[in-house]
């Protein structure tokens, strides 16, 4: 780096810059240093510790608030309690034509203004052919959830299932004093799946 | 031929002198500075047009091919790719060739890659006029014009680092240094920008993350980075003295490699506080390399800046181009946050480095190297044609600098303003006022204008004495080896 | 690569307190003009996001609450009787010394209640306490003016606006303990949403559906970040709403500003994109309403491309609060006043 060719003594248009002799300087070092420091400084007022939801240092956001309306608590409920039920109606709610499982989206039995037949299923199940969108099913592997289940799981669970806009679906929401109700006016019936037949008597 | 027969003659001759590595690279050197000069020709004319749109909106109206929103990004990319990027090869490999003493093989094979370069650049530039940019920053080239670029650069950069590997002088000159960094550079930014951006897209914001850092990087490592390899190259030449203080070079380089490339993002909003503050901090910590880098050069010139600038024009546009570099990374440092975020302010920024720090600095480069390489005189054939290059080129550039950045600046008062009324006391006085005057004929964003105007000129005088150049060369050697 | 590993792997998500996922998925039509807004290059002078300054706090007072010290008074001209919380008024006066306390008269038609006798020396009583201590800590309160009662007579009352969140919490704690309904409200604040261009800043979270993100680096035209939510008033300075501010209003307007810009903001700079509509009624059967530009004659045809990117800018909306950065909330409607019993002795 510091070999010295003879330098011309005019400027001679062949010739290439040289480097002279001289070792390392540490100013540009100790000037880092010290805008270094600045630096970390302001890294430290105002990069907000780094953190992906902080949009601005030093601002205060107000509290969470503390209310979730109970139909959206149901609904969180529901969605973790439905993998009980992915398994054969999917995760996206579409069942499977080909192993005859009916789909839960978009399904008439799902969306009707009342949940009554939606939590007599879930309660007691339901066996022999059921006509889905217009596809009939045959299917006796559904299991009852009566006494599985609390009134208010099978609430939320039917509150996911009509109200998973996912899907498609957008009935109104489920609340564990109806489950309750349809419990007690059922409770003779326990043990006993539905027939689609029984069902479509019911509202 | 003649070219290709003469290389092959001295090919085992261990040292080449300087005339034979300049009659090697000669092909490609000059063509990929002549299309350098005639981008630098279309860019600044499309950019022209364009800011005359920011004050009067009828004009052109009625053709989505020529308004704003298609003729500034068409102009800036023509003016990165098409000239800045082209210009920058064509001194790499001078440089290369000069300083590492080694001839380059087959040149024309160079040529022809520069040529599906040029070919890139344009159908990018017509891709963008009809619609298909990508609306990232610096990058608003379609993926189908980015593809050819990207070869052509492979077979440009293999050449180049080809070269400067077979050199005969193995010492590596500062220039050298980054010239080879901006070779290596560039590929990984760009490839990694286009990947995320066109091919596997990342999600959201990131988008907006990657396309600054792929700016910044391009200007703050690529393109100053060639302009200091000139600077670091000519200044010693011209004053006749060594390199004063090598170990502060050596301590800039390093430092503005490693810092370079994190500014950038200072006036991003929608992201995250910790991103512009980093970006920020980035900002004046590269100030550090760029003082010491400049001080250096400082020391070499000392004493004598008066006698250079009357003996010789290209180290008068280097002097211009070090002063823009170290008001460009000022301005960046101390107002380029949230004060002066969404105004012209940093549009001008893409200026400045663009045309005056990498600008001037490859034009006062090239008319050292262009008659060498045609006529062999040391100046260009016009004298005068020189001088209007100079003062032209010098008068645009602080034109468009001033013009743009006093602009963004009344904009960023009206900003922060909610009293003021946006539209009119932003972006229509930043047209027509004049520091305290209200001026209609003439304002901030006319004068940006005329610097504009200027410049083409610049660019025209020199390809017009480029052309004399090559004229006069064909006539003498053709002439005489027939 | 830091931004990707935190910020790379949003996606639409539930909002808090909801089932919503957001952003919502554009139509199908909004995602054409977002091709168009790239391709004629928008975003060369329009910004899409919105900054933020500041964020304060405040105290709103809902309901006048139901504490023992609760009376049903009536009122000054009319025969309604108001519920009054005394404790409310204290504690209002404490927090507010910048306001008078104005006593309260026996209404005569009570003068046989002891109760409320008793109960209104009392509050005379702690009155004259409290004045005194503000003697004693220097304050000064006014002997005229605006009134603790006048503001807990109108509600929801705003008692305190763009303070710390220290002091609005201070606030909403007395309130509370005085038995009323208070919430604490917050102010996002700086010039863009002063300006009306949004409710909040813009976050990482509202840009997860765009592709390719067009942030926009100059604002040489106004944000158009939440341009579908712009109040009519502070719609682009120039801009005003004739009267409504229907959907079918707001799309016509758009679509006049792209033809002819100067029509609605005469200052604007943006080149008109006239070469979106047609001047003849085109030969396809969804050629659309016909869209009469004020100051011409004849009427024009929007093309697709222009509905597209009509459609486009009414889904920009930043009114939604995320986590990050919530929105106020609007102030309830006047409860209804269901007047609890009063105390029975």
């Amino acid at each position: 780096m510091s070999q010295n060719k003879p330098k011309p003594s005019l400027q001679n248009r062949d010739a290439e810059p040289t480097v002279a002799a001289g070792g390392g300087v540490a100013w540009p070092f100790v000037m880092l240093g010290v805008v270094l420091f600045g630096c970390f400084l302001h890294v430290e007022n105002s990069g907000g510790a780094f953190r992906a939801d902080v949009y601005q240092s030093g601002v205060k956001l107000p509290p969470p608030m503390p209310n979730e309306p109970e139909e959206v608590k149901l609904y969180k409920t529901g969605a973790q309690l439905y993998a009980a039920c992915a398994g054969c109606h999917q995760p996206s709610g579409i069942g499977s034509e080909a192993l005859n499982f009916p789909p839960l989206a978009g399904s008439e039995w799902v969306m009707r203004e009342k949940p009554d037949r939606l939590v007599r299923i879930i309660l007691d199940a339901v066996e022999g052919p059921i006509s889905v969108k217009g596809k009939t099913y045959d299917n006796a592997a559904m299991p009852p959830f009566r006494g599985a289940l609390n009134e208010r799981q099978i609430a939320a669970i039917a509150t996911y299932i009509r109200g998973n806009k996912d899907w498609g679906n957008s009935a109104s929401y489920v609340t564990p004093a109806q489950v309750k109700a349809i419990t007690d006016a059922t409770a003779k019936n326990a043990g006993t799946k539905w027939r689609a037949t029984l069902l479509e008597a019911v509202p | 031929m003649t070219i290709t027969q003469s290389s092959s003659q001295s090919a085992y001759s261990s040292a080449p002198t300087a005339a034979q590595v300049e009659s090697a690279c000669r092909f490609p050197v000059l063509f990929l500075a002549f299309s350098g000069g005639a981008w630098l020709f279309a860019g600044l004319t499309l950019a022209a047009l364009a800011s005359v749109q920011l004050y009067n909106p009828t004009f052109l109206e009625g053709c989505p091919w020529v308004t704003y929103g298609r003729l500034r990004p068409a102009a800036v990319n023509a003016l990165t790719y098409g000239f800045a990027l082209q210009s920058a090869f064509a001194l790499a490999l001078w440089f290369i060739a000069r300083l590492g003493r080694v001839e380059l093989s087959s040149p024309l094979g160079l040529a022809v890659a520069a040529k599906f370069w040029n070919v890139g650049v344009t159908v990018g530039v017509l891709g963008i006029l009809a619609g298909d940019a990508s609306g990232h920053d610096l990058l608003e080239f379609p993926l189908y014009a980015s593809l050819p670029l990207i070869a052509s650069y492979v077979c440009i950069a293999a050449w180049a680092l080809l070269a400067l590997h077979r050199r005969a002088e193995r010492e590596m000159y500062v220039s050298l240094w980054f010239v080879g960094a901006g070779l290596l550079w560039f590929p990984w930014i760009f490839a990694t920008a286009q990947s995320l951006l066109l091919g596997w897209q990342v999600t959201g914001v990131v988008q907006a993350v990657v396309a600054g850092w792929f700016g910044q990087n391009l200007l703050q490592i690529v393109l100053t980075g060639s302009a200091l390899a000139v600077l670091f190259y000519f200044v010693p030449k011209i004053v006749n003295r060594p390199l004063a203080n090598p170990g502060l070079t050596r301590a800039g380089f390093w430092l503005l490699l490693l810092i370079g490339g994190w500014g950038g993002l200072a006036q991003l909003a929608s992201v995250p506080a910790w991103i512009p503050a980093v970006s920020g901090a980035a900002n004046f910590l590269v100030l550090v390399p760029v003082a010491s880098l400049l001080v250096s050069l400082w020391q070499t010139v000392d004493g004598k800046v008066v006698e250079a600038w009357r003996a010789n024009v290209t180290f008068r546009f280097l002097l211009v181009a070090a002063g823009l570099l170290l008001l460009s990374v000022l301005r960046t440092a101390f107002l380029g946050g949230q004060s002066t975020q969404y105004t012209f302010f940093a549009t001008a920024r893409t200026d400045i480095v663009l045309l005056g720090v990498f600008g001037l600095s490859a034009l006062g480069a090239l008319l050292h190297i262009v008659p060498r390489l045609t006529t062999g005189e040391d100046e260009l054939p016009s004298v005068g044609l020189t001088d209007l290059v100079f003062w032209t080129s010098l008068l645009g550039v602080v034109g468009v600098a001033a013009g743009y950045s006093l602009a963004g600046l009344v904009q960023a008062d009206v900003n922060m303003n909610v009293t003021r009324d946006f539209l009119k006391d932003g972006i229509v006085a930043s047209a027509e006022r004049w520091m305290e005057l209200n001026l209609s004929a003439f304002g901030y964003l006319k004068l940006v204008t005329a610097g504009y105007a200027a410049l083409t000129v610049a660019a025209l005088a020199f390809l017009a004495n480029f052309g004399l150049a090559v004229r006069r060369c064909f006539v003498a050697c053709c002439g005489g080896a027939r | 690569m830091a931004p990707q590993l935190q910020l790379g792997a949003l996606a639409p998500g539930p909002l808090p307190n909801s089932t919503e996922v957001y952003p919502p998925t554009r139509p199908g039509l909004a995602a054409q003009g977002a091709e168009v807004y790239r391709s004629l290059g928008c975003a060369q002078c329009h910004t899409r996001a919105v900054r933020q300054t500041q964020a304060l706090y405040g105290a709103r007072l809902n309901e006048v609450g139901n504490s023992p010290n609760t009376l049903l008074l009536p009122g000054l001209g009319g025969s309604d009787p108001k519920p009054v919380n005394l404790d409310l008024l204290l504690a209002l006066a404490t927090i507010r010394p910048d306001l008078t306390i104005a006593p309260l008269p026996l209404p005569p038609a009570l003068v046989g209640d002891t109760n409320i006798v008793a109960r209104l020396k009392q509050f005379a009583d702690n009155v004259a306490l409290l004045k005194r201590n503000d003697t004693k800590v220097g304050i000064n309160r006014p002997t005229s003016g605006p009134s603790v009662n006048d503001l807990a007579g109108k509600l929801p009352a705003a008692v305190f606006e763009r303070v710390s969140i220290e002091a609005g919490e201070r606030a909403v704690k007395y309130l509370s303990d005085a038995g009323a309904k208070a919430e604490l409200t917050f102010y996002n604040l700086g010039p863009d949403i002063e300006r009306g261009w949004g409710a909040r800043r813009t976050v990482a979270q509202d840009y997860v559906n765009d592709s390719p993100v067009l942030l926009g680096s100059v604002r040489v035209g106004p944000d158009l970040a939440s341009l579908a939510t712009r109040a009519p008033e502070k719609f682009a300075a120039p801009w005003k709403f004739a009267s409504t501010n229907t959907a079918a209003e707001f799309e016509r307007h758009l679509l006049v500003h792209l033809y002819n810009p100067r029509v609605l903001a005469k200052d604007s700079t943006c080149p008109s994109a006239g070469y979106l509509f047609n001047k003849q009624k085109p030969e396809i059967r969804a050629a659309g309403e016909p869209l009469t530009v004020p100051g011409t004659d004849a009427p024009v045809f929007p093309k697709h491309e222009a509905r597209a990117l009509v459609a486009y800018l009414l889904t920009q909306r930043v009114d939604t609060g995320v986590a990050e950065a919530p929105v106020p909330s609007a102030p309830k409607a006047v409860p209804a006043a269901a007047p609890k019993a009063p105390m029975k002795p």
